[in-house]
């Protein structure tokens, strides 16, 4: 079975001078890449195949060359966030047992004064021209470690082979139609899931990418579909908001030539898909539904015949997804397919959720009539009121119908008679003069009794983690603690 | 706190808070003493709804003894008095 790394060396082969990476000072040949990263591979003979190295980048050209290199040397790349916290840091180093860690010009002061006796250099150590040693790639060695971000618990290692990757990359390029004269920009971080696949997936086609640092920076964003002709561009939903905020009129004109404009499984507005489906109109609006350990499960292209605009799609070739111990119609989400892992990394409470070649997402969801799949919440945030179970999602949907409200989060409270009860987080639009009893009788009116939050609180903003989700368990937490 | 310029006024409140709880109650049937057993609807939600309506009208904290307690309307109005 082939590899990434195989793909890789043939368009280093076939199209050497093509450029395979840009960012805003610099840019990468096919071949340049493929000579780089040997020399980096080089540099790990030491390390016996399999052994763990941390890879820690702000996205750069270095990073790929780095990431390349260490699945070249038969290891595993452990991808760390630049922004990662300590207490993380130390977390996942001990977690995963890895042998170096690899940097680029970042402070490490949080590494003084503790236990890790890990080994730290710099990218500019990292290079060889020994001869390479030709190792053979086996399809289930892990190709790289991601520990999931966690909204609602600690890190996850989520190991991913060789095999996970090459079938999550076959069924992006079959659905979303890649190819290699795709010019596509990712403003997303490498260290994610879904930056890291936007990587890959360039580097499987043998297209091109542009890099940009950060997602915030729209103008830069912009200046580069422009400058590059871009043909696919990937963002959070965060981004998209944005940019109809800021840029409204000029994304009309920048963005009506994208083929494809990709984003992911984060709740995005009906209306925000209404507006982009208008935008694009030579391409199309993706969407998909996937875990760091179950990557790409389903793809949702967003037609402008259909009114589906909060389903996150039908699941990916050959992946199989059922609904488990419904309410109704809605119940826990297990994935099935070979882009799931088969077990987390060093982590025996969190494996039991894996059940006979399936995962059990912790996601709630149910299918429509078509097959199309919608996200309802967290089983973990299913709250059980006098015997009744409220998905806060479906409350939080009701409540978000009144104009006044920009952002509502639903949470269970312990309560001495039902169990729990609901309380609501409420963020208002600016100009609202709502007030906490208009808000009740709104719910009062348009909710199930059971279903009406008992406390409310208004909020300025919402604690969100470094890619923008809503942290619900924080919000829980300091609830608690009140 | 919402300033209340009188008693009538926080009487006044109470009535709309138990018309709202209770869409059916007319102004005939209102009577500040009726018993929680002589409404038909008045189970355990409604009896959390009007607390909840009372503490975010009034921006007080009710606590479970109180909230467990009160079984008329004269109840909740009391109960409001003694916290504002």
């Amino acid at each position: 079975m082939k590899t990434l790394i195989n793909f890789l060396e043939d368009h280093s082969k076939n199209n050497p001078t093509k450029i395979a990476i840009i960012t805003k000072n610099n840019t990468l040949t096919y071949q340049e890449l493929s000579e780089r990263s040997s020399q980096f591979q080089n540099s790990l003979n030491n390390f016996s195949k399999n052994s763990v190295i941390s890879l820690m980048f702000e996205n750069s050209i270095d990073f790929v060359v780095s990431y390349i290199g260490t699945l070249k040397a038969g290891l595993t790349a452990h991808i760390l966030s630049p922004n990662i916290s300590r207490n993380n840091l130390l977390f996942q180093i001990d977690n995963s047992n890895s042998q170096l860690l690899v940097t680029e010009n970042l402070d490490f002061s949080s590494l003084q004064n503790t236990n890790s006796l890990i080994k730290i250099k710099q990218f500019s150590e990292m290079f060889s021209k020994n001869n390479c040693t030709h190792l053979e790639i086996l399809p289930n060695d892990f190709a790289h470690l991601l520990y999931t971000s966690g909204t609602t618990s600690e890190p996850k290692g989520a190991g991913i082979t060789h095999s996970n990757i090459l079938f999550t990359l076959n069924n992006i390029v079959s659905v979303l139609g890649y190819s290699p004269s795709d010019i596509s920009l990712s403003p997303l971080p490498l260290s994610h899931s879904f930056g890291l696949g936007c990587l890959n997936t360039n580097l499987y086609t043998g297209g091109q990418l542009i890099l940009v640092n950060n997602a915030s920076n729209l103008d830069e964003i912009l200046e580069a579909i422009q400058k590059f002709n871009v043909s696919t561009l990937a963002a959070v939903p965060a981004t998209l908001i944005k940019l109809l905020k800021f840029h409204k009129n000029q994304i009309q004109n920048e963005l009506k030539d994208l083929r494809l404009l990709i984003t992911n499984s984060t709740f995005i507005p009906p209306e925000i898909v209404s507006k982009y489906k208008k935008i694009l109109k030579n391409g199309n609006l993706a969407t998909y539904y996937g875990l760091t350990e179950a990557s790409r499960s389903t793809f949702m292209i967003f037609e402008n015949h259909l009114n589906n605009n909060t389903s996150v799609g039908k699941p990916a070739p050959h992946v199989e997804i059922k609904i488990e111990n419904k309410h109704n119609d809605v119940g826990e989400i297990w994935i099935k397919g070979s882009n799931v892992i088969k077990e987390y990394w060093n982590n025996s409470v969190d494996n039991q959720n894996f059940i006979d070649d399936w995962i059990k997402t912790g996601d709630l969801g149910y299918f429509d009539k078509d097959g199309f799949l919608y996200l309802s919440g967290r089983l973990d945030d299913v709250v059980n009121i006098g015997g009744e179970k409220v998905f806060p999602e479906y409350v939080e949907k009701i409540i978000k119908q009144n104009n006044d409200i920009e952002e509502v989060i639903i949470i269970g409270q312990k309560h001495n008679v039902l169990g729990h009860t609901l309380k609501a987080f409420v963020k208002l639009n600016p100009q609202s003069t709502l007030k906490k009893s208009d808000i009740l009788s709104f719910c009062l009116k348009n909710l199930e009794k059971h279903m009406v939050p008992l406390k409310i609180e208004l909020v300025d903003e919402f604690p969100v983690t470094d890619y923008g989700k809503i942290k619900r368990f924080l919000l829980s937490s300091e609830d608690l603690k009140k | 706190m919402k300033l209340l310029s009188n008693n009538f006024d926080l009487e006044k409140e109470i009535k709309n808070i138990f018309f709202e709880i209770f869409p059916n109650l007319s102004l005939s049937e209102f009577d500040w003493n009726k018993h929680q057993r002589e409404y038909s609807n008045w189970d355990s939600f409604a009896q959390l709804h009007l607390i909840a309506l009372a503490e975010s009208k009034f921006n007080i904290e009710i606590d479970f003894d109180n909230s467990i307690n009160f079984t008329s309307a004269k109840d909740l109005l009391e109960c409001v008095k003694s916290l504002l």
